[in-house]
């Protein structure tokens, strides 16, 4: 009975790791040095359907979530007195996104956590309707 | 009497499982207030135990008990025949021992996150509506039941 709630919960988890990565990127937009060298690579997830739990199609299905390295190559920009400019080329690396879609990825992640959220309130309601038939 | 009367309903098995939800409510708050505590470990009580032995005292009831009454025992599973009511009360309140209202140090749900912590708002407001639902429903058949048992006696619908 409470299964509903359940899958919903993990649309929320997964929106929230969503919104996560997306934080990241715009927090690193303009990072030029990463430990292991290179600029920052962009995160973003992948979304695929949990289909391990539910028997065949009767059932909802949850969603489960994968964190991915984009691996699109860098912007270089020609800047020779930069401390991680390439000593050869003088070329520097950044992270190959912008900030724009970033933002229009985090305004639709948004707009799906309160979409699992209004899905919650109405099985919510539907459950608490059956215990009409009691009273 | 009264006991065997309320032997006739499902009351005491109600009452256990609203104890139950209304204690696991309180430790599923205490994991919620320390959503950002940094060493805090998720507790919770043991669910699977408390429905294992609930499956047990379903059992128990649907089985005819050896009466200590001069009267006989009906062939077909009958719950809390008069004689009988009396020890099936003390059976049901000994079956849920004090042990399975104590917290242990185990999450209501699996989740680990990448450092190495398994707190989850989502998910713990989740447990807890759904926690809080099952304490509405057991209450709510309790009045039921109650309501029931008050047309019988009065006679009156």
């Amino acid at each position: 009975m409470f299964k509903t709630l359940d899958i919903s919960t993990s649309g929320l988890t997964a929106q929230r790791q969503w919104m996560n990565t997306i934080a990241g990127n715009i927090a690193n937009v303009n990072t030029t040095r990463e430990p292991d060298g290179g600029s920052y690579q962009r995160r973003y997830v992948n979304f695929s359907a949990d289909t391990s739990q539910s028997e065949g199609m009767t059932r909802g299905v949850p969603v489960s979530y994968e964190v991915k390295l984009d691996e699109s190559p860098p912007r270089m920009v020609y800047d020779p007195g930069h401390p991680d400019a390439n000593k050869e080329t003088g070329m520097v690396a950044y992270p190959a996104f912008d900030v724009v879609t970033e933002f229009v990825n985090a305004i639709a992640a948004s707009r799906a956590y309160e979409a699992n959220i209004s899905a919650v309130e109405m099985s919510k309601t539907m459950f608490n309707k059956s215990l009409e038939i009691l009273a | 009497m009264i006991n065997s009367i309320l032997q006739s309903t499902t009351i005491p098995l109600l009452e256990q499982v609203a104890s139950f939800t209304e204690r696991r409510q309180e430790i599923l708050a205490g994991n919620m207030a320390n959503i950002n505590t940094d060493d805090y470990r998720m507790r919770d009580l043991d669910v699977k135990k408390f429905q294992s032995l609930l499956r047990e005292a379903i059992e128990q009831r649907s089985q005819p008990k050896e009466s200590q009454s001069q009267y006989p025992v009906p062939p077909f599973p009958s719950p809390g025949f008069a004689g009988s009511g009396q020890t099936k009360q003390t059976d049901i309140a000994e079956l849920f021992t004090p042990d399975v209202f104590e917290a242990v140090q185990a999450p209501p749900y699996n989740l680990t996150f990448q450092d190495g912590n398994n707190r989850s708002i989502e998910e713990e407001a989740m447990e807890m509506t759904k926690n809080g639902m099952l304490q509405s429903y057991a209450i709510e058949f309790i009045n039921a039941q109650m309501a029931l048992l008050q047309h019988v006696i009065s006679g009156r619908v």
